[in-house]
């Protein structure tokens, strides 16, 4: 397994009580998944992938990430981890404005310094551009992409580094059908060239793209198979938002 | 792509607030370069004042001490005289080593004088504080009919002159002083005499007797005596004919005091802006980082340790504080060095521009103090960056 999450919970404490955010998750996933995650707006759903993303301590549980407890490792370190293993995709916006498109799909690489001395991040960076269609964009600044531009750029920038795993907050909010069937048939590409994919959507036509199917609801996380229809509801237009 | 490479694309995309904070420490960086300038020139001005003189004191008649300092080191222009014939007991008084007679007339700013200013009488034979001065000695002195100029004075040998309604070749110039006597007209003693009468002619009024008058005398003291146990003797001997004596070294020790307050305010004034600016840098770039949070987020969550963060926030501030300092010393030079002349003119004679070397220190050093506020600055910034949480990406911004 490259991930194991083990009754992994998270509490906040707000108005005066203690709830919990993430409630008693398990959660295990290999090389070939592409996990779906959906669910009702506050339910915890970023909360959950923040946590595996090594930006937020646990209040309890466990998280083994190829190999590696999470739960143990100071600031440093899981940096260096999520720099060079993990692709993370936050929800909203993510690319930087003051760099141009390239800039921001280099930038990890040079966040730590790399054991590969003759690895040409500009190369990869323009290989990986021309994979999202965005080759022409390169040099372009961000406030002057659509929306659409935006995500693929932000998801050359998680796969520099060729993560094992990638983190996908909401990564098709905002798009039109076409471009959200477009970046998700990407995550299907990447998916099958055996980088592990987790994946967030309010929309549950997008997140039946993957091989896993998980609802969560109040903090608790439960996969459905796909015979089991979800209880529809939660995806009112009023609740999901962008 | 370095933290500094990062840092500049940062601060290129947002120019205005680049602009901005370039222009608040290049204004630090002037105000103290020049504020340090200022100081040490005057400071420079007033040390070596006592020196240029060249003489350990001074007898002038009673009342008139602080005249006759004005009119030495500012070129104020004076009259004042010993009554009857005193120079000659002066010049061999308990003590003196050696002394000669100066004679100070005052011109009008009227038709019949080229301009106001200190025509100072003395005599070549015995001079020891003017003749040093000279640009290129003249044997025996100006001549009669013949005046030296200051440096200040808008005249070249040959030229000439009118005073009092007569004429004066000039036939020679000082070097620059840095004292009144920039600014004043040399003669001998006879010519003096002779310029005195017309003098007298115009302003009226009971003035002594043109032969015999004088007004200071400069005087070099024994080595031995003890310079205020000298003043004590001079004016107890010449108790009746009132004669005060000015020693040099307290003289100087007054106006270094004066000196000194001015100075003192200068650096505090500085060491105050500073200090605002320090603050003030601070607060702008604490906020700029709040503001920039979910920026910073992304960075955090891309796998950037908080040092990386932070180096990328000091590399920003120092790029920015580099530049300012630079542009404000730059701009100093820009106004100092032709302006020079007129600064030394407008705050007197006490000015005086520091040689090359330490004019570049004083430079070099305000520089070095305006790049260091970036940096100061920004520590407050290491501290939001610190309680700054990973997770603040999860924010939207
Ligand atoms: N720092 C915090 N302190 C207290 N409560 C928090 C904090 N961050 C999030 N929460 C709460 O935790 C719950 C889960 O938030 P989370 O952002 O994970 O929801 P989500 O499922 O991602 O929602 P959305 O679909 O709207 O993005 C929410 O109720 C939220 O208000
Ligand atoms: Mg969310």
């Amino acid at each position: 397994m490259l991930l194991e999450v083990r009754n992994l919970k998270k509490e906040y404490s707000r108005g005066g009580g203690v709830f919990p955010a993430v409630d008693d998750v398990c959660l295990s996933i290999g090389t070939e998944d592409f996990v779906c995650i959906t669910g009702p707006s506050g339910s915890g759903k970023s909360t959950l992938l923040s946590m595996i993303a090594g930006l937020l301590a646990p209040s309890s549980g466990s998280i083994v990430f190829d190999k590696l407890e999470l739960v143990n490792m100071d600031d440093d370190e899981l940096s260096l981890l999520r720099n060079t293993k993990i692709g993370y995709i936050p929800q909203g916006a993510s690319v930087l404005s003051n760099l141009s498109v390239l800039d921001n799909v280099i930038l990890p690489f040079y966040l730590h310094k790399k054991r590969v001395k003759d690895d040409d991040p500009i190369e990869r960076a323009n290989g990986l551009l021309a994979r999202m269609g965005i080759l022409k964009l390169a040099e372009t600044f961000p406030p002057q992409l659509s929306g659409g531009e935006l995500r693929r750029t932000a998801i050359a920038r998680s796969l520099i580094n060729s993560p094992l795993l990638l983190i996908a907050d909401e990564p098709t909010v905002d798009l039109d059908p076409k471009n959200s069937s477009e970046v998700m048939s990407i995550f299907r590409d990447i998916s099958k060239d055996g980088t592990a994919v987790i994946l967030v959507s309010h929309d549950i036509g997008t997140a039946r793209g993957g091989n896993r199917f998980f609802f969560m609801e109040s903090g608790r996380l439960e996969e459905k198979t796909s015979e089991v229809r979800p209880e529809t509801g939660f995806l009112s237009p009023a609740l999901a938002r962008g | 792509m370095t933290s500094f490479g990062i840092a500049v694309l940062n601060l290129r995309r947002k120019p205005l607030r680049t602009f901005c904070l370039v222009a608040f420490v290049a204004l630090l960086s002037f105000v103290l370069s020049g504020g340090s300038l200022l100081a040490y020139s005057l400071h420079n001005g007033a040390r070596s004042m006592s020196e240029r003189l060249g003489a350990d004191a001074l007898f002038v008649p009673v009342g008139y001490e602080g005249r006759a300092a004005g009119a030495l080191l500012r070129g104020e222009p004076s009259a004042f005289y010993f009554d009857g014939d005193l120079s000659e007991r002066l010049m061999h008084a308990e003590g003196v080593l050696r002394a000669s007679p100066q004679l100070f007339i005052a011109t009008f700013d009227s038709s019949h004088c080229a301009f106001p200013t200190q025509i100072i009488g003395y005599d070549p034979k015995t001079d020891f504080t003017i003749g040093p001065w000279l640009t290129r000695k003249i044997p025996g002195g100006p001549g009669i009919g013949e005046v030296v100029v200051g440096s200040g004075v808008n005249r070249k040998s040959g030229d000439e002159i009118q005073f009092f309604g007569r004429l004066y070749r000039v036939a020679g110039k000082l070097d620059k002083t840095g004292m009144g006597f920039d600014t004043s007209i040399f003669m001998n003693m006879e010519t003096s005499r002779a310029a005195f009468k017309d003098y007298a002619y115009y302003a009226g009024g009971k003035l002594p007797d043109a032969d015999n008058a004088i007004s200071s005398i400069t005087v070099d003291i024994k080595s031995g005596y003890d310079p205020s146990k000298f003043a004590r003797g001079v004016r107890e001997t010449f108790r009746n004919e009132l004669v005060s004596v000015v020693l040099m070294q307290a003289m100087f020790e007054d106006i270094s005091k004066e000196l000194g307050l001015s100075i003192a305010i200068i650096t505090a004034l500085m060491a105050v802006f500073w200090l605002l600016a320090v603050g003030v840098l601070a607060i702008l770039f604490t906020v700029t980082l709040n503001e920039r949070r979910r920026e910073f987020g992304i960075y955090r969550a891309l796998g950037a340790t908080r040092r990386k963060l932070y180096e990328i926030v000091l590399s920003e501030s120092c790029a920015v504080s580099l530049f300012g300092a630079v542009s404000g010393v730059l701009l100093l030079c820009f106004f100092v060095f032709p302006f020079a002349p007129l600064i030394s003119r407008s705050i007197e004679s006490a000015y005086l521009q520091p040689s090359f070397k330490v004019l570049s220190m004083i430079l070099c050093g305000g520089l070095l103090v305006s790049f260091l506020t970036g940096p100061i600055a920004s520590l407050g910034s290491a501290a939001v960056i610190g309680r700054m949480s990973a997770s603040a990406v999860m924010k939207e911004g």
